[in-house]
This record gives C-alpha cells, structure tokens and sequence, in this order.
C-alpha cells in the first residue's frame, strides 16, 4: 500500500469515500434525524452507515454562570445493530457527548422580548422551571471503519433538522400538574393565573409553532490515520498519512488523531484528541509540530467540503 | 500582563508535587501521587496470567486501566493506551497487567495526575518501559495559557492534556480536549512548548521519588 500510493479499497491516502447525509428520513417519529454514510463506490457493501434521531423531552433546566435562569441539555445514546467488538460503544458515546455540550452551551436564538435585558437559552422554556432536552439516540448501522467521524456527522446534521416550539407563543408551567402549556396564535400571552407561571411574549407574526435552533459552533470532524514504518532510511518517508481509514486500516496504524473544527471558521480547533493506538506496530510513533499543522490543513479542507453536503 | 491566579502562582508555575511508592503492601506496585489538592492513588497488579483465556495475547502483554470513580470510559481508554506503548508488553506475553487508579481528593488536572499515577506504580513495580510519558494540563484562558488548572480554574476555561515523550515539545506522545478549545493550531502548538519545559521538572521529581525510595529500601536492608 505505501509503495502504491492505493489501499486495497482502491481509494489514494489522502482520498476520502464519498459521503451522503440524508436528513428528515424519520421525520414522523423524530423532531429530526438523518442518515450518514461513508460510501466506497466500488464497493457499496463496505460503507459506514450511521443513524441518528433527536427526541424532545421536558424537565429541570441546568443552571450555569452563563446561563443563571437555566439552559437545556443535549444527551447521546450509542447503540451498534450488531455486536462489534471493534467499536467501543462507552467510548464513542463519550466523545460524541464532550463534542455536542458544545453545540448545547453555543446554542442561540433571538432572546425574548419580556422587556427586562435578559439573554435566554434557546431550550429554556420557563426560567429555572422548565427547559427542553434533546436526546440523540444513534444506531451504527453497518461499520466500515470511522465510526466516529460518522456518529459526529449524523448528531450534527440530526440537530440542524430538529425543530423546537417556537417561544414566541406564550408558554406557562401549571406547577400543581407539572405541565407546560403553549398558547396558539392570536393569544395575548400577558396573563397570569393562580398557581401558573407566565413567560411575557408576543405571538409569531409568520404564525410558525415550530422553528430551528441556531448554532453559532458547526463541530465537524476529521479523523486521520498515521502509520510509521521502518523500512524507510529517512525519518519524513517513514511516516505516511492516509484520510477516512477503514476498518482495516485501523488495526494497522500506529496513531490515529482526530480534530473537530468549527464549520463556520475551520482554523479555530474545538477538540483534539490523539493518542497510540492497539496496531500490530510496536513502535511509538510520536507527533512533531509539523504533523499537527498538516492535520489542521487537513481537516480545514474537509470541514468545508463536509459544510457544503450539510447545508446542501 | 498576567493575572494572578486564585492561588497565587504564576501561569507556568505547577502546584506542589508529591509523590509516595509503595503504599500499598498487596500490590505488586503502588504510588500516592499528590498535586496541590488533587490526590490520586494506583496500583499495579500483575503480570499475571488472566482469568480468561480470550483476554490473553500470545505475544505481548494486555494492560488494563480501571478507574472506579470515573464516569467517562474515555479516560480508561486513553491511559491504557498511553501505557501499553509506553511499556516493554513484548517482555511479559500471555500476561495482563491491571492498574487500578482512585482519585481520592479532585481539583483540577486529574488526567495528568493519573497518568502520572500509573507510571509511578508501574516503576514501583518494577516493569520496563520504553519511555515516560509526562502529562501536562493546559488551561486556555483569554489572557494566557495556564498550566496545571484547579477545579475552579477548569470550571470557567477549556483545558487540554498534553502527553510529551521524553519531555520533547516535538513528541507529542497523546492530546485529549476536555471541552471546546476553539483556538487555532498555534495556540495548541505553543500550550506543547510550554508545555515541554515543565515537563522537565516533573521528570527530575521522578528521579529524585526513585532514588529516596532506593535509598530507603538499602538502609533498612542493610541496617
């Protein structure tokens, strides 16, 4: 494969599969959802498939310093259709978690208009009572190598076709049933009852129930394989880079190093996790200054190429 | 310029460091590694042949890392793979090595602790290694970058581990984020130099745990 240039799935090392993001495809049972695939056209039965699909739910809002009246939460739920023990289901959930309180903490929408210069979060539904939390649930599907990447994907592009209530009808809390009440449209929501708690807003112009949520962070993924051989004399030969690994690949390499960038600015670096991997090569292979510039450049290109098929 | 952290030190200065080998008289090696208020205690058991046959390589050794307290896999799966490049596996085949890690005091900058936890135990035990792997914490702040962050500290600003081969800024063994870094790559670059400077220090505080202990051990066998 090194003297070649071409792994056995015919693709360059630094040639991606092609990948597909199909959003709404569960839109009668999700508030939104969608289908990720990493696609080897020669090759169609070993793709990496991932599904994902967002759920509402109504409960305690978290309060933060940044957000003292409360905020909503996002929670990650990973599941494999089969057993694999090549993924490990714990850890994936981990990183997808750590990866969208990012979305949850930058999330924004136009603060209400109750008169007072408060800045609300977007899934906060009445303050310190009530807020809404998202619960991604994502089915590996088929795993042809870079699940992670994949799942990143599919939560992010799930979350971009989630539809939240629109605010901007009135909301109230009936605290002796616990339950939220959204006013229709044409409501004057500046009424309070005995024992209900009352947000002040006016009603939608555009007569909307339902909109989407905004997020100023786009977290998109790059996951990039390093392999060190020693056959080569030379210490930059020795070290080969190949994108997108498949399953193969990744038993193979001597470090693998993921980087999420924000989609709306690819320079700025939201995590960066590496670290040796279980290869069959016993050899330490460290990252230099050089290399993790050459990841950046590369997962600059790919955050741009990923954020024109999601907003496609 | 600067601001004073909430402890006083300044921002490349590490908090006190202490470090106790052979704690623990059941294991086969155990170290109390101190920073400031964060406690960590490891130990080591084996080599030893595992309870199932499927768990066993047959030519390398299997290290496995088990935080109790923790609630996040990843950091079990960050440390083990940390350690099992780190160490000579090919010496102890069909083998499993277990490192236990309890955080007994949490403030800030645990996954450095740990590791550093983990090797300590791992030289107590007396299990060869290829190199030491030194983890320093990165907090970014506004201002400046801040090395071994409290709690406080980590509550209010993003922070990353930085995991240096042979306190090199040039070999970066491993890197972990802990929440949304949102910087650019020369931000990163430089938390590594920083970074690799106080690695130094920490190593050295290794050498001298190594030598009091060896010391210790030769005056009460040849008292």
């Amino acid at each position: 494969m090194l003297q070649s240039h071409s792994r056995a799935d015919g693709r360059l090392l630094a040639q991606y599969r092609k990948t597909t993001i199909q959003q709404g495809v569960l839109s009668k049972h999700a508030s939104g959802s969608a289908l990720v695939s990493f696609r080897n056209d020669e090759n169609q039965d070993e793709s990496t498939s991932i599904l994902a699909a967002v759920t509402l739910q109504v409960g305690q809002p978290m309060c933060t310093a940044a957000f003292p009246a409360g905020r909503g939460d996002i929670d990650v739920t990973v599941s494999s259709f089969k057993e694999d023990d090549s993924i490990n289901i714990s850890v994936l959930q981990s990183y997808l978690q750590r990866t969208l309180d990012v979305c949850a903490q930058e999330a924004l929408e136009d603060s209400i208009s109750t008169g007072e210069d408060n800045h609300y979060h977007p899934l906060l539904l009445v303050p310190a009572k009530a807020a809404i939390g998202l619960v991604v649930t994502v089915k590996i599907l088929q795993n042809a190598g870079n699940v992670g990447d994949a799942a990143l994907l599919a939560c992010i592009a799930a979350l971009m076709d989630t539809k939240i209530p629109c605010r901007e009808h009135g909301i109230s809390l009936d605290e002796k049933t616990g339950r939220i009440w959204w006013q229709p449209k044409g409501y004057d929501a500046e009424r309070t009852k005995e024992g209900n708690i009352a947000t002040g807003c006016r009603c939608s112009e555009r007569g909307e129930t339902q909109h989407k949520m905004r997020f100023p962070l786009l977290p998109l993924p790059v996951t990039v394989g390093l392999y060190c051989s020693e056959t080569s004399e030379l210490e930059d030969k020795r070290r080969n880079w190949l994108v997108d690994p498949s399953s193969a690949e990744e038993c193979s390499m001597s470090t693998m190093i993921t980087m999420v960038v924000d989609g709306h600015a690819p320079e700025q670096i939201l995590l960066l996790d590496f670290c040796p991997s279980f290869g069959e090569n016993n050899r330490i292979c460290s990252l230099r200054t050089k290399d993790l510039a050459l990841v950046a450049q590369i997962a600059k290109a790919r955050a741009e190429e990923l954020k024109r098929i999601l907003v496609a | 310029m600067t601001e004073a952290r909430p402890d006083g030190r300044s921002a490349n200065t590490l908090r006190p460091l202490s470090c106790e080998l052979g704690c623990l008289h059941a294991a086969d090696g155990s170290a109390l590694w101190k920073a400031g208020n964060t406690h960590v205690m490891a130990a080591v058991h084996g080599p030893i042949a595992p309870r199932i046959a499927t768990e066993e390589h047959a030519d390398k050794c299997r290290i496995q890392v088990v935080i109790p307290t923790s609630s996040s896999s990843e950091w079990e799966a960050f440390l083990t793979r940390i350690l099992t490049s780190c160490c000579c596996t090919q010496l102890y085949p069909r083998c499993i090595l277990s490192i236990t890690i309890h955080v007994l005091s949490h403030d800030g900058s645990i996954l450095a602790a740990a590791l550093h936890a983990a090797v300590s135990a791992l030289m107590d035990a007396g299990i060869e290694m290829k190199t030491l792997p030194v983890g320093v914490t990165c907090l970014l702040s506004n201002t400046d970058i801040l090395l071994d962050p409290t709690q406080v500290e980590e509550d209010e600003s993003a922070s990353l581990i930085i995991v240096l081969e042979n306190s090199d800024a040039d070999q970066m063994l491993a890197c972990y984020s802990s929440n949304s870094l949102n910087q650019s790559v020369q931000t990163i670059l430089k938390c590594s130099v920083v970074a690799a400077r106080v690695s130094q220090a920490i190593s050295a505080f290794w050498r001298i745990a190594i030598e009091s202990k060896v010391k210790q051990q030769c005056e009460t066998i040849f008292s």
